[in-house]
Formats: C-alpha cells, sequence, structure tokens
C-alpha cells in the first residue's frame, strides 16, 4: 500500500458515470507524478481481481506513455461493458517511479470492485518493494520538501476533478495497509472535516484497541454527539493543537485539512498523546455500560401506570 | 523481519552461493534473465539443495503487491527457461483489512471469496504461493539448528 484514495459522491451519477469520473481522477493523479516522478508505461483492464494469481483476468492492454490518450481508451473500452461485468473491473496504470535515482516499478490502480475497494481503497497509488524501499511512501518520505509536495498534490489533484460526479474524501499516505485499528502506520491523511474526523480515526482506533474502560462506556454513546461536544471544546482544541506540534505533524487546512508527519512514528506518538489527553479523559467520568443499563430499568421500574 | 533466513523447505536451506537478490543487477545477470524495468520483481530467487527453486518476497506490506511480485517475475523466470517449484511470501500476520480477502490455512495463501489457494499459472502448472510469518521461520530453523527439520521430511 502507499496511497490510498477514496472518493464520496457529490452529484447524482449513474454508475458508468461513477466509473468513467474514477478513471478521470485517476488520471489526474497520475498527471501530477507524470514525467517528474511517474513514468507511465502501459495500462491494464482486469476482471475480478488484478492478477491471475488472486483469480483475476487480463481483459485489455493499452499502451500508457501517454496516459490522456490511454484513459480514453479504456473509457471507450469501459463503456462497452455489461453493468455486471464493469462491477468487477480493475484499471491499472503501470510504469516506473523515479525517485531521488531510486527506480521502483510501480502502479496506479482504480479498484471498482466493491470488495477490494474497501480494502485496498477506490484508488490506490503504490510502488513495488525493493530493498530498502518497502513501498513509494518510504521513497517519497526522502524527498526534500515534501510537505510542499503533498500540499500540492491534493489541491491539484482537487482542482482537477472538481467538475467530476466525485470528490475526495480522504487521501491515506501510509506504510503498508491502513486498518482502523492502527493509525500508527499512517505517514500523511488527508481528511474531510478536519480535526474532528481525525478524532473520529483516533476514537475508532482506541475502541477497537479493546481497552476496556472505553468499550464499556462508549457502548451507549452516540459517536456523533462525542465528536460534536469534543469538537467544541475549547480545551480540546488547544490540547491537539499542542499534541501536533509535540509529536510533528504539520496540519495544513485545504478546505479540509491535511496532516503531514515528518517522522515514522510521529502519529503512532500522536495517537498516544491524544488518546491520553483528549479521548481517556472525556471518558473518565462517564457511567459505564452496566450503570446506564440499571438507570434504564430503574426508570422503567419507577413508572406507574396512570388511572 | 530480515531476509537473513529464507524458509526451511524440507529440511533443508539454500547455500549463501545459490541466493539470488533479484534487486541486485550483477546476480540477475548470473541467472541470464533480462527483467522488465516497470514489471514487480521479487526479492529472491533461491535454490535449495533439494533441487528446487524458490521465489522469496520478504517484508510483505501488501499481500496484493507480493502476489503480484511473485506472479510477475515467476513469469518472467519460466520465459527465460528457468525452473521455479515454489512461491513464498515473509510477511507479518495478515492485517485486519486484508483478512477480508486473504486467509492463511498451514503455509497456503488462500483466497477467502473462493476457498481456493493463490497461485501462479506458468504454462501447464500451478504454482501455489506459501506465506510465513517470522516466528515460524524462526522456529523452523530453531528446529534446523537442532537437526530435527533434517528428519521430518
Amino acid at each position: 500500500m502507499a496511497i490510498l484514495v477514496v472518493f464520496y459522491r457529490t452529484k447524482p451519477a449513474t454508475y458508468l458515470e461513477t466509473v468513467g469520473d474514477k478513471l478521470l481522477a485517476c488520471y489526474e493523479a497520475l498527471k501530477f507524478f507524470h514525467k517528474t516522478l511517474f513514468f507511465s508505461q502501459e495500462a491494464e483492464v482486469w476482471f475480478s481481481a488484478p492478477s491471475e494469481a488472486l483469480g483475476g483476468n487480463l481483459a485489455r492492454v493499452f499502451p500508457a506513455q501517454n496516459p490522456l490518450e490511454a484513459t480514453h481508451a479504456i473509457n471507450e473500452y469501459l463503456r462497452s461493458l455489461q453493468y455486471q461485468d464493469l462491477r468487477k473491473t480493475f484499471v491499472i496504470f503501470r510504469g516506473l517511479w523515479e525517485i531521488n535515482g531510486i527506480k521502483l516499478a510501480g502502479y496506479f490502480s482504480i479498484q471498482n470492485n466493491p470488495e477490494w475497494r474497501k480494502v485496498y481503497g477506490d484508488l490506490e497509488i503504490a510502488a513495488y518493494a525493493k530493498g530498502d524501499f518497502e513501498d513509494i511512501v518510504d521513497a517519497l518520505w526522502v524527498l526534500q520538501g515534501l510537505n510542499g509536495l503533498i500540499d500540492k498534490f491534493i489541491r491539484e489533484f482537487q482542482r482537477g476533478i472538481h467538475n467530476l460526479c466525485i470528490g475526495l474524501s480522504q487521501a491515506i499516505f501510509c506504510r503498508g495497509i491502513w486498518t482502523r485499528e492502527d493509525p500508527s502506520n499512517i505517514m500523511a491523511i488527508y481528511l474531510i472535516g478536519a480535526r474532528r474526523s481525525l478524532l473520529k480515526i483516533f476514537y475508532d482506533a482506541l475502541r477497537k484497541s479493546k481497552e476496556p474502560d472505553v468499550i464499556s462506556k462508549a457502548r451507549p454513546l452516540d459517536t456523533r454527539f462525542l465528536l460534536d461536544t469534543l469538537e467544541e471544546n475549547k480545551d480540546v482544541e488547544t490540547r491537539i493543537k499542542e499534541r501536533l506540534k509535540k509529536t510533528m505533524v504539520t496540519e495544513i487546512p485545504i478546505r479540509s485539512a491535511l496532516y503531514i508527519a515528518k517522522e515514522r512514528d510521529s502519529f503512532a506518538s500522536l495517537f498516544k498523546d491524544v488518546s491520553n489527553s483528549v479521548l481517556k479523559p472525556a471518558f473518565a467520568k462517564l457511567p459505564k455500560e452496566d450503570q446506564v443499563k440499571e438507570q434504564i430499568e430503574d426508570g422503567l421500574k419507577d413508572y406507574r401506570e396512570s388511572d | 523481519m530480515t531476509r537473513d533466513k529464507p524458509p526451511v523447505i524440507d529440511g533443508l536451506i539454500p547455500t549463501q552461493s545459490e541466493r539470488y537478490d533479484l534487486d541486485d543487477i550483477t546476480k540477475c545477470r548470473l541467472l541470464n534473465v533480462g527483467f522488465k524495468a516497470y514489471y514487480p520483481v521479487a526479492d529472491e530467487f533461491d535454490h535449495y539443495p533439494s533441487c528446487k527453486w524458490a521465489i522469496i518476497e520478504y517484508k510483505s506490506r501488501s499481500l496484493r503487491n507480493s502476489v503480484e511480485q511473485l506472479e510477475s517475475t515467476a513469469r518472467q523466470l519460466v520465459g527465460a527457461q528457468k525452473k521455479v517449484d515454489l512461491a513464498i511470501i515473509v510477511s507479518m500476520k495478515i492485517n485486519h483489512k486484508e483478512k477480508d480477502l486473504y486467509k492463511k490455512r498451514g503455509n497456503i495463501l488462500y483466497l477467502k471469496k473462493t476457498n481456493s489457494p493463490v497461485s501462479i499459472p506458468t504454462g501447464n502448472n500451478r504454482i501455489v504461493v506459501n506465506i510465513y510469518e517470522p516466528y515460524e521461520i524462526d522456529r523452523q530453523y530453531h528446529e534446523y539448528n537442532r537437526g530435527l527439520s533434517k528428519w521430518q521430511s
């Protein structure tokens, strides 16, 4: 894994239009890196899975030294497919990353297959492991001026897709596959909803971490209510600001917010610090699940039928 | 997770001189295989004393990537008339998200949806993809060093 992009629907559209717009969005991402860091070679359309070993079938191969021409040709091909086939497709632009003299084979891959999309996002931008570089994120993080590059990528990508029926919901730069259980491998993340969404990610991870005190208090609690309360609290704002600085995570507000880690363990530290200074204190005085249950039962017991 | 320890196969490990680091151009030249630059390539191609050849991908962070690396390498090697018997991923425990797609049964990687082993088609054969966690390899080496695994195959 490397850069995982998740879209949301901005306006009503048919499935074919959405698939076509995802392809155009992929082109916009590729265009940003093309001939500076990434050299596109060929594009493939797969059914069911992105390789034969994984149970897929290669449907078509297109030359892609010119990504725009390839995008048009692939779009034409996708339009000729039936809905049930379209839902199984993967579009993969293969090529070579060249970063600071290091060459890595890599790809831009669109997952239209719902099961795969859940794991690898709508669009995955990646490099295959080679030597010390285990994925594209390792290679990008050796670049000078990385914050500027990521910021520019997100801005230009958003500009490029603003007319489409999809918008950018999340862009996660991570080492390996990002899971809700563990935010520690995130290196940068663009989030709609800024700090509220960041808190949501940390809250989800804290709940999944099986901390007994949090689990028993979180069950009766509405997540939206909790996040609204935390968002409105001035102390929370101050504490997060301090922790971002301490853990060397840069916050760049662009429509929503982009968080970029300086060190490998910055997000792990930020998660730990925000959990200890915001989330766990927020739960400290809340009643446990059993107490809430008891109070519900008490309330029911106290009720008397009126005559 | 290091590249010091290729898995023990049939109670044997490859000799150092017959381990080919596929990131190393000099080693690739010895194999006489011209790997395409933008095609994924696995980490190693090792010859075991049991006459088996194994492609190994270490430090896997994404199973999709690792399988693609093994598949592409196997095809390029088989295309260059090289024998490939085993495809091996050395990976940490399958993570929560990837568990929706894959599962590990014994040391074989399976596709969850079809309940079939992940296998690389090469001509008339299919090479089943094996997966090891580092602790399993450590255990193999512990047994190997005690001389136990030599009697197990």
